[in-house]
């Protein structure tokens, strides 16, 4: 099956309450953009299966949560060439996202140039729910139209 | 009493907390592991309808979700009482083999190769992956990530998904494999095989050619006697899908094999009150601390466990392999913590060996692959070795399938005490009376850690050779007179 050339990428853990905000924003952005042009994919993993993900796309977009202390909701905005120590990304069992990237590309993979980041700020990625918690579920429509403005000129 | 604590700086959660005691004449006393998150897991599954489980578990972590997903799958089958036909089980084992395959060769270049290639002393910065594939070439770097590749592709194709698969159903799986899809993995599997043979040649020329290396691996600051546990086939060959829990003594004698619905009978769990993770230990041994030898329950369930409680490994090669380390290390049962390492990748080829038999084998693209069940569900345990340790799922549900009760003991649990015991070892050969700790403390501990391939509940991140880390070293007074961390 042959690649877009974009690909939406929603990572999380669909049974960590806030967690989950990375693909459900993935996935209602993929809706909203029309899908030409674009692929999404939904992940609930990090390091070099991520880069098995985005080899082959010319530029990738990558949704996530993430707790700095930040007002909940707040939309951080990262290039993936910003270093950034995440507790997701990086496991003992593996490397982490920007290693996995420098390896596919001292490999001579396609990895993709343009990588941007979103991040959600959120409240609780650590408790069991498959609910999100209502702060965060709150913060999602308008999120999805930031993104869609930022990337497609739409919203 | 002085303490030294390595605590993972606050954005990885604090998952794990490394606390060392000093005696008053600052050698080591104690260190402890401390488990500080309560995960809740088993609660979150109670109310569910019990096939959801093979879906669900696999989520409490990423790294291993084949491991879940099939421990899950065959307590399922157990509680609906019904077992899958011929075929459904090697689609089933073929699956999980070839999940091996990957799992063990990303541990091996990007976790503990490291170690080895680069050196325990070498540079944090380039004790990674990076390091390696500059140490050993593009092309072998290129062949480690096809080899994950591959096996995420037959993830894919057998599992329904790269990550987290959904094939397993109580009484089989969902979908048969046919010849186009098995021609793929057996093309694959042969790569696999070809590329375990050369990875136990480069750990033969990097590791066991260092006399430095083999040192430090028979050390005694990386050694312990204890009880090994592991899945078994009828012939006591290791098996990672299906069989019966053998234990051997730290002497190598069988203690008890059983089957997986009688583990309650020989394993109980400790609880300290310092950590969350509860220890398991063999019942009929009992609990005596956090100690080694033969009269402590201690067990340990690691890739050299499954090697030391079998009698060899199922396929030619694996086994030509099993015999040079048993060999080479002096005999069964091994005690060296480092020499894990080297029983993974024996481990490996033999995943790899039998993932191409099982490709090659005429019953694996039958249609036949599921058993409807029909008896009322009611309880039901099923065990896997999972690549870090045996791994057991057990439910209890009512008359519906709804999910009263779950308890779980995943790899890395039993291997609890023998961690604590393996940090202990190693701060001990490291902090003495009257010297200075220093980042090499840091490093030997994180080896000693790292040979588990720990995860508690992909609590604990870390980047090998950067584990995120504070020491504070008080005096007896409890004022903190040196303080080490990483990053800086």
């Amino acid at each position: 099956m042959s690649k877009a050339a974009t690909l939406i990428l929603g990572l999380g853990n669909t049974i960590l309450t806030d967690d989950r905000v990375g693909i459900e924003v993935g996935k209602k952005v993929f809706e909203a953009c029309g899908g030409e042009g674009v692929d999404f994919l939904e992940a609930s993993a990090g390091g070099l299966a991520l880069l098995d993900a985005v080899c082959g796309y010319e530029n990738v977009i990558v949704i996530d949560a993430i707790k700095t202390g930040a007002e909940v909701g707040t939309l951080h905005t990262f290039k993936a060439c910003d270093y950034i120590g995440s507790m997701r990304l990086a496991s003992v069992h593996g490397v982490d996202f920007f290693t996995a990237l420098e390896t596919g590309r001292k490999l001579g993979m396609k990895v993709p140039d343009d990588i941007r980041i979103y991040a959600v700020e959120v409240l609780d990625p650590y408790t069991f729910s498959e609910r999100m918690t209502p702060e965060v579920e709150q913060s999602v429509p308008g999120i999805v139209v930031d993104i869609l403005k930022r990337e497609f000129g739409g919203g | 009493m002085k303490k030294v604590s390595i605590d993972p700086i606050t954005r990885l959660e604090g998952h794990g907390k490394i606390e060392i005691f000093l005696d008053d004449k600052g050698d080591v006393a104690n260190a402890y592991l401390q488990i500080p998150e309560l995960r809740g897991f088993e609660k979150f599954c109670e109310g569910r309808p019990v096939e959801e489980l093979p879906r669900i578990t696999p989520r409490i972590c990423g790294v291993c979700p084949e491991a879940h997903h099939m421990a899950a799958t065959k307590a399922c089958d157990a509680v609906f009482h019904v077992e899958p036909p011929s075929a459904g089980r090697k689609v089933r084992e073929l699956l999980y083999n070839a999940f091996f395959v990957g799992d063990h060769c990303t541990h091996f270049y990007a976790l503990a190769g490291p170690d080895f290639v680069m050196g325990p002393q070498s540079n944090p910065a380039e004790r990674n992956i990076l390091g390696v594939i500059g140490k050993v070439g593009l092309e072998i770097g290129g062949q480690v990530i096809k080899c994950r590749a591959l096996q995420h592709d037959i993830a894919r194709i057998i599992g329904g998904r790269q990550i987290n698969p959904t094939c397993g159903l109580p009484g089989g799986v969902s979908k048969a494999i046919i010849e186009e899809e098995r021609k793929t993995i057996e093309e694959s599997a042969t790569f696999f095989v070809e590329f375990a043979k050369f990875s136990l040649k480069l750990f033969d020329d990097i590791v066991l050619k260092n006399k430095a290396y083999v040192d430090l691996i028979l050390s005694d600051a990386f050694k312990q006697r204890t009880y090994y546990m592991g899945l078994v086939d009828k012939n006591n060959k290791v098996n990672f899908y299906d069989g019966e829990v053998r234990v051997v003594d730290p002497d190598g004698k069988e203690f008890v094999k059983y089957k997986p619905a009688d583990y309650l009978q020989h394993l109980a769990e400790h609880v300290e009150p310092w950590s969350y993770l509860k220890f398991p230990f063999l019942k009929k041994v009992g609990w005596k601390g956090l100690v080694d030898g033969k009269d402590s329950g201690i067990y340990q369930a690691t890739p050299l466990s499954r090697l030391n409680a079998s009698d060899g490994m199922a396929t030619p090669l694996a086994q030509e392999q099993y015999d040079k380390m048993y060999k080479t290390l002096g005999g069964k049962p091994v005690h060296a913590t480092l020499a894990i390492h080297w029983a993974r990748l024996v481990e490996l080829l033999y995943a790899a060996e039998r993932t191409l038999e099982l490709a090659k084998d005429p019953e694996i693209t039958s249609p036949n692959v599921r058993t409807i069940p029909t008896e009322t569900p009611t309880e039901g345990v099923g065990i896997v070795e999972a690549p870090r340790g045996t791994l057991t799922h057990h439910y209890i549900t009512d008359e519906k399938g709804i999910v009263k009760k779950v308890n779980l003991i995943v790899g890395t649990t039993n291997n609890y005490g023998s961690i604590n015991m393996a940090v202990k070892k190693a701060a001990k050969g490291l902090i003495k009376a009257g010297t200075q700790v220093s980042e090499g403390l840091l490093n030997m501990v994180e080896m000693a850690f790292r040979a588990y391939d720990p995860c508690f509940g992909c609590a604990t991140h870390s980047l090998p050779g950067k584990m995120p880390m504070t020491v504070e070293i008080r005096n007896h007074q409890g004022d903190i007179i040196q303080t080490l961390k990483r990053p800086e």
